[in-house]
């Protein structure tokens, strides 16, 4: 018999049965689409953790504070109390954080940053006073605080260079914000390399009393005038009634808004609070303009740098570096547009192609909501090295500043162990997924099985003629194993025509791979699943083949 | 030529064995008409799958043409059953699945005959049973006589030496019957051999030869002249 001939008559047949035929290629078509799916997956998994893994997201270790945030004694260093009490500010500041890197092994970057919200001004002035809109809560007149911050950074022995000529070196935009801050008058770059130790020790010193604004726009004017030392002058001046200046200030902020600020298309947008070590650890550049660095931060720059998406939706046009605009009551430069990037930050879960990213809140005086992560609290973030060693790594931060802070309620904890956590998670998942392919697939398989014989078992009596009529065993035996190849075949197209859509769907339920579709793993699966399926028809052929002729023809 | 020598058959049923066939010897020669007769359980049906190689004798010899069977692979006996033996079964037996054409075409697809020249050989066979206005028709679509009718047409598709037919009467209103019989008369006189096999003795009436049987047995052998 020629085998076109066989398949057109195996068609037949299949037609016979038409619904029971269908309902086993729907069942086998599940159990391959799973199959294909979930192998799919696992070798996307397997092909790519190490890629994830390399996410310097997964290089950071994070130190937070625990307890209330509004209980100074809790809060004691390294973290900063950021109850509206500003004693403590800056009492840990880069310099710790410096100490830090050079004390634990392993380390590699040192910085803050923490997730906001930024809120147009304009938008805010619609809310109407008083009114905090999503939760907002400007905890500080940005100017005092962008004020005291750059005091108390100036406040280290720092040796004046390029005196006349750090602010005409400066680009356009920086120079813009540098003026726009609070203190313009020094320029000079506070230098890493300085000992940090001593500096820290100045700053806590200087910090046992806090300011109000008189005392530092005072402080500021002596500044200026001596070009050296705040302090001598600070303490000799008597503070007047700082309340009715706050306020003044307050109204002034909130209410104007300077002429030259590009209108913003959208109300809000997520950002984060960062140290400038923030890029070096994300290994992000800009593609326009430059990052802001511990220069800008010192004088309290109001420096913005937008995500490459965030740059296209606020300023369409492409003019985002060197332009101005109104958020959180201030008026902010945009300093440079990051390249694009897959990294999704931590916090905020946000791609960091959608956020602004400004000077860190310690330093720049920015208002800070308080729907951020931690309660207001900075959190302090170490990238290691090598992501393999990152575990030492913690155990030997947490033995420091267990040493250094003892009163300090922290945590450390390090990105990848969510990640292990999840892969844990996903481990299980996984298993459970492949026993429901598994379980899916003999399902099928089984309900294959049972059809076959039961077809087999109606068809006893045309077995018996088609024998008559010439069938050889091997004749009968082909005919359903070709009954089951097609019902396979057919269940097998069908699933695999239907497995990226399960494949994309296992991406966006678990744990995120690429959304690239393995096709040979695809196929793979899908294969296995159809050999299994196949395998369940072998037994109902031979039954058939077995069947004694002169029985077959009696029976009804 | 058949020959049949010493052939036995025992159903062993487990808690007894039916002995069906008791050392019978028969020799059938090319245009007989054998009318194979007797009550049921004697015998006739085993006889008659056994004669169409549907059925295996437990001893006995089986020569075809001289040919010894019963060395002879399932693949060889099949091909004999298709191209020498057209079966006529009781209760037609046609495929349901296939229409009138289909079906008689059959043994053709089987034996791997073109396309073309089975479907012309089917619409021959068709129109000689008068079912050529039939031939989409799915089975259950036809009275018992037409689908005895389709079933002869498809039991002379190969051009078989021998027609075997079972009761082909048995599911038939007496017309019908008669109708179905009287093509086997025809299909013998041009020099097909048939062996039918009935409990009907009055069927025995017919053709050249009756044979009739009990307890697995032949007691009655008797040549009629033509």
């Amino acid at each position: 018999m020629k085998i076109r001939d066989r398949i057109w008559m195996t068609f037949r047949h299949l037609r016979m049965s038409l619904v029971g035929s269908i309902l086993v290629i729907l069942a086998i078509a599940i159990g391959v689409a799973l199959a294909a799916a979930t192998t799919a997956y696992i070798a996307a998994y397997n092909d790519q953790r190490d890629e994830i893994l390399d996410n310097p997201v997964y290089r950071e270790i994070y130190v937070e504070a625990l307890g209330d945030p509004d209980s100074a004694t809790e809060l004691a260093l390294p973290v900063v109390a950021a109850t509206g009490d500003w004693k403590f500010a800056n009492q840990f500041n880069l310099a710790d954080l410096s100490m830090v890197l050079q004390s634990v092994g392993g380390l590699k970057y040192a910085y803050m940053a923490d997730a906001t919200q930024f809120f147009s001004t304009s938008y805010l002035m619609q809310m109407g006073d008083g009114e905090n809109p999503k939760g907002f809560e400007g905890r500080r007149p940005a100017a005092a605080i962008a004020d005291k911050e750059g005091v108390g950074l100036k406040k280290a022995p720092i040796e004046p260079e390029n005196e006349s000529g750090t602010e005409t070196a400066m680009d356009e935009p920086r120079a813009a914000a540098a003026k726009e801050a609070a203190v313009d008058k020094d320029a000079d770059a506070a230098d890493k390399s300085k000992d940090y130790a001593s500096q820290k020790a100045d700053l806590k010193d200087g910090y046992e009393k806090s300011y109000t604004d008189e005392e530092i726009a005072a402080m500021k004017s002596a500044y200026k005038d001596t070009g050296k030392d705040a302090y001598a002058s600070k303490d000799a001046k008597d503070a007047k009634d700082a309340k009715d200046a706050k306020d003044a200030k307050d109204a002034a902020d909130w209410s104007t808004e300077p002429a030259d600020v590009t209108e913003l298309p959208i109300d809000e947008f997520s950002g984060i609070f960062a140290t400038p070590d923030f890029f070096l650890a994300y290994d992000i550049e800009t593609v326009q303009g430059s990052l802001f660095t511990v220069e800008d931060m010192e004088k309290g720059s109001q420096v913005m740098v937008l995500g490459s998406d965030l740059a296209k939706t606020l300023f369409p046009k492409g003019n985002a570096v060197g332009s101005r605009i109104a958020v959180n009551t201030q008026t902010f430069t945009i300093l440079g547009v990051l390249e694009p990037t897959e990294i999704i930050d931590p916090q905020s879960n946000q791609s960091l192609d959608n956020i602004a990213v400004v000077p860190h809140f310690l330093f720049s005086g920015v208002a800070y909501g308080k729907m951020s992560r931690g309660k207001g609290l900075p959190t302090l973030r170490f990238a290691v090295e090598d992501s393999g060693s990152i575990q030492e790594s913690v155990s030997a931060l947490e033995e420091y500043l267990h040493q250094e802070y003892p009163t300090t309620n922290l945590r450390v904890s390090a990105a990848v162990d969510q990640f292990k956590a999840d892969e844990e998670k996903l481990s299980r998942v996984l298993t459970a997924l492949i026993f429901l392919t598994a379980a899916g697939l003999l399902i099928a398989a089984i309900n294959m099985f049972n059809l076959l014989l039961i077809r087999i078992l109606k068809q006893t009596k045309n077995i018996g003629v088609m024998r008559a009529l010439g069938h050889t065993r091997n004749n009968i035996l082909n005919h359903f194993l070709l009954e089951t190849l097609m019902m396979s075949f057919a269940g097998a197209v069908i699933g695999l025509a239907a497995s990226p859509f399960l494949f994309r769907f296992l991406q966006s339920a678990l744990m995120k791979m690429g959304t690239e579709v393995y096709t040979p793993a695809l196929l793979l699966g899908a294969g296995l699943a159809f050999l299994f399926s196949l395998i369940f028809g072998i037994y109902p052929a031979f039954t058939a083949r077995q069947i004694d002729t002169a029985t077959a023809l009696r029976s009804e | 030529m058949i020959e049949l020598k010493g052939i036995t058959k025992t159903y062993d049923l487990g808690h007894m064995q039916i002995e069906a066939l008791k050392n019978i010897d028969l020799e059938i020669t090319r245009g007989e008409f054998i009318t194979i007769m007797g009550p049921s359980g004697s015998g006739k049906s085993t006889l008659l799958h056994i004669l169409g190689i549907l059925d295996e004798a437990d001893s006995g010899s089986y020569l075809l043409e001289k040919n010894d069977l019963t060395t002879l692979s399932d693949k060889e006996l099949s091909r004999i059953r298709n191209q020498n033996f057209g079966f006529i079964f009781q209760s037609f037996n046609l495929f349901n699945e296939f229409n009138v054409m289909e079906n008689v075409m059959f043994p053709l697809i089987q034996a791997g005959v073109p396309r073309a020249e089975r479907k012309e050989r089917t619409m021959s066979l068709l129109t000689s049973v008068g079912l050529e206005q039939r031939v989409g028709h799915f089975p259950n679509m036809l009275s018992g006589g037409e689908q005895q009718r389709v079933a002869i047409a498809r039991a002379l598709a190969m051009d078989p030496t021998f027609i075997l037919a079972d009761e082909p009467t048995g599911n038939l209103p007496s017309e019908q019957g008669t109708e179905v019989l009287g093509i086997l008369d025809d299909l013998n006189k041009k020099g097909v051999t048939v062996i039918m096999v009935t409990h009907d003795d009055t069927l025995g009436e017919r053709g050249t030869r009756a044979v009739r049987m009990r307890d697995g047995e032949i007691v009655k052998d008797f040549r009629r002249d033509a």
